[in-house]
Order: structure tokens, then sequence, then C-alpha cells
């Protein structure tokens, strides 16, 4: 019988040129069903509510491995626009998961793009070094 | 009469009718007619059938009963013939000590224990004594301080488990103090709670060292397949031996912590020793100096700082400041 592939933490060897760190990109699991990638966000000082985050629906995923777009299947803890999480204060933080159609697990460069052409409000992330790692439960 | 108490006590009597080896296969209608002799209550056919459905869930909803209906006799049997739904045989006497012990493991976190836990400890009450109230119904004698179920408490089965079967972990990471955001690998060995304050401990490979993170800085942890790294007994037993609370300040080294205390905060540190290396030399003003040998921690700061007038902090000196300055000395 075949066994069933596992979900492989990918690494993230290199972060490339990507100098922002909110949302914080914290973590990738690549499984033969999905590419699960984890991010972190901390309210700024600029809003006195602390401000809102929402994802734009067309996001998508590019490899150096592959021409295709990889898009975005589902998101966890945060909304898809133009729905808002709006926070209630500048202490406040969350986590959420962005799910996109699979992505070959091997080592690649990732690219997370939310717009092609980006406002301050979107982000995209370039050239993530990534190496398959240990296999997750 | 209350509906659980009324099925155990029926389960009871089925169980006991069917194990019967001088009546065996008990018909429906004899078991019916053996409910109305015992409860003074008519039963349909249909209760009790659901009875026997219910007795052959799996645990932890029913019992496994493994009973069948013989068609040649025209009743109900065991399949193996050495079942009991009570099985297990206690004295009075530990019936009652284990009634103590529940209700004292209920008050001290009624929120805190699994449904699993409940679900265990009414099926073995059940077993042993004809009625025994399920959690809810019960007017305990015993009260403690309940607080609410706090942030992050529902990773507590999560890390209980990989502590209990060494499965290392990766999990997102909120620093209040840096308000920075960190993905962890830990090798879990303990779940530990101080001041109703849930806590993982293990060996972090981010941090090359055992470190200690709150549950309520924890997002989306998920277990590895990886080899787990172990610490030794001794380091797991006597990780926080020498500290009162769960951050270290500076350095991890025992020193050793003088305050002065007034008179009524003597009487307090006298009653309730916070630390076993506690030591009390009283003055004639009846105000006493006290000493420990411990590791200064973040929660030891808080406590004296929050008693800052009947306590003063008078050395380590460095602590001292720390404690009235709230400089940021955390390792």
């Amino acid at each position: 019988m075949k066994k069933q592939k596992l979900p492989r933490l990918m690494k993230i060897v290199n972060m490339g040129n990507n100098s922002r760190s909110n949302p914080c990109l914290l973590r990738v699991i690549a499984a033969p069903e999905f590419t699960r990638i984890d991010f972190g966000y901390a309210a700024p000082d600029i809003y006195i509510k602390g401000g809102w985050i929402d994802i734009w629906p067309e996001t998508y995923l590019s490899t150096n491995t592959s021409a295709n777009r990889i898009p975005l299947k589902k998101v966890q803890n945060v909304p898809l626009s133009p729905e808002k999480l709006n926070f209630e204060s500048k202490q406040d933080w969350c986590c959420y998961s962005l799910f996109f159609e699979p992505i070959p697990i091997q080592n690649c460069k990732l690219n997370i793009i939310e717009s092609e052409d980006p406002s301050p409000t979107n982000f995209n992330f370039y050239d993530i070094e990534l190496e398959v790692g240990e296999e997750v439960e | 009469m209350n509906n659980s108490k009324g099925a155990f006590l029926r389960y009871k009597l089925i169980d006991a009718m069917v194990r019967n080896p001088y009546k065996p296969y008990p018909t429906m209608d004899e078991i019916l007619a053996s409910c109305y002799e015992k409860f003074e209550v008519s039963f349909s056919s249909e209760t009790i059938r659901k009875d026997i459905k219910n007795m052959r869930l799996p645990h932890p909803e029913g019992f496994d009963a493994p009973i069948k209906f013989h068609r040649k006799h025209q009743g109900y049997y065991y399949t193996n013939k050495d079942f009991t739904i009570t099985s297990v045989s206690l004295r009075t006497e530990e019936i009652d000590a284990i009634e103590q012990a529940v209700e004292l493991i209920r008050a001290i976190g009624d929120s805190r224990i699994s449904e699993q836990f409940n679900a265990a400890i009414d099926r073995l009450m059940s077993a042993t004594k004809d009625y025994y109230p399920s959690s809810g119904q019960v007017v305990p004698t015993l009260q403690l301080m309940t607080p609410p179920k706090s942030n992050g408490f529902q990773h507590f089965e999560f890390f209980y488990k990989a502590a209990k079967e060494r499965k290392p972990v990766s999990f997102l990471h909120f620093s209040y103090q840096q308000r920075i955001f960190k993905h962890v690998l830990i090798h879990p060995f303990l779940v530990k709670e101080f001041e109703n304050r849930w806590y993982v401990v293990g060996y972090s490979e981010n941090h090359g060292e055992i470190r200690t993170f709150g549950f309520d800085r924890i997002s989306f942890p998920i277990f590895l397949k990886q080899p787990f790294i172990a610490v030794s007994p001794e380091v797991k037993r006597n990780f926080f031996k020498d500290m009162y609370g769960v951050f270290p300040l500076g350095e991890r080294v025992v020193q050793r912590v003088v305050i002065h205390a007034d008179k009524l905060s003597t009487h307090y540190f006298k009653a309730y020793p916070i630390h076993e290396s506690q030591e009390i030399i009283k003055y004639s003003s009846r105000t006493s100096k006290i000493t420990f040998n411990l590791i200064p921690t973040m929660e030891l700061a808080r406590y004296f700082r929050m008693q800052s007038k009947e306590v003063r902090v008078i050395s380590p000196r460095w602590f001292a400041e720390y404690v009235y300055s709230n400089t940021h000395l955390l390792k």
C-alpha cells in the first residue's frame, strides 16, 4: 500500500528583501492537499483603536519552480475583503492562516502576492527561500 | 426519578439479570417485570431497548457491553461470559475516598478538567454505587477560588499530550513585552500552572535551552514528527524548585533575597510561606527580616511590588531596583 505523504514544515531559510514585519510571515506548511501560511499581526500605534485587517480574495502564491499562480482556498482567523476584522485597541494582536492550493514539496523560492498593484494596506512578499523540513502530524 | 439515576439503576439490573447463571437469557418481559418489582415504575420495552443500546456504546459514552439477543432462547446474553458493567469492586471506604478526591479535584478546577475526566469518574462511580450524581449535579461542600477560563487554556490538552507522549511541537508566539512574533520549535516536558496562568516548559530549539511559554501568547500549535530532545528527570523535577513563579530575571542563579516586612505582613509570611527556603528573623518591634534562597523572578518582583507599603526588598540591590523601578532585566 502506498504510504500517505504527510505535510511538511518548510523552513524559512531567507526572508529575501522583505523588510515588512507586520504582518509577520511566521510559518509555511506544504501538504499534498494545501499550502498553509501562518502570519502574526500586531495592531499598530497609528490607529486609535488599532485599525483593522482583511485579506484580498485574489491573493496568490507563485514559486520559482513553476509559472502557475497558486490561488487562495480559504482563510482562518482573518476575514476576506470586503469584510474586516476590527481591533479594539492598539494592544491587540492575532495570528491567522491562509490556505492555498498545494505547492510542490521541494526547496523553492516563494512569492506571496496580495496585490500586483499594492496599496499601503496590502502586503507582498517576494523570494522567500524555503527548504523542506520536518514532517507534521 | 432523575433520568441518569434511573438509567444507571436499570443498567445494573439488566447486567445482573444477564449474568445470572441460574436464570440465563432474560426476556424483555422478564426485564420489564423485574424493573417494575424493583423500582415500582412501569417502563416501556422501548426504554429497555434504549438502555441496552446505551450499554453497548463504546467508552466513554457506554460500557462497551457485548450484549446480544439470542433468537432460540428469546432472551439477552453477554457474548463474553466474564463481562460485567460493575467489574470494579471497591469497598465503601474506598468509594468514599474517591468521592472526596473527586470533589477536591472539581473544587480546584472544575473548569480546568476535561470532559473525559468527568466521564471516566462518572463511569467508575456508577459501576460501584447504585447512584452517583454526575458533575454539575453536586453541591460542593468544599469551595476554592475558581477563576474564569483564561486565554490559551484551550491548549491544555494539546501540550499535556505533547509532554506526556514526548512530541515536539511547532507554535506561533507573541511577546507582550517586545510585541514581536516568533515561530517556536519546542520539545515540551512539563505543563505548569502558577497563579492560574498556564505555561508549557521545554527545550526550545530557537533558544538552545529550556524555556517557558505562556499559553495565552501561543497560537496554532502542531505536532512534529521528529526525534524528541529529552531532558533528564532531575532537571524536570527541579526546574522550578528554586523559583517563586516561572520567568527568571537576569542569570538563572540562586541568590539570597532579603526583605523587610512590617508587623502585619510578618504574620502572613509566617502563615503562608512563599518558598521552602523562607526564614523569618523577628525584631523586637515585631517587624521582621525575611530571607529566601531562590532565583529572582518576574512573579516574585510583582508579588513584592504589590505589597510595597508593607514589604521592602533590601538585597540583592539590582533586584530591589528592578522591583521599584520596573527595569526590564528579563533574559
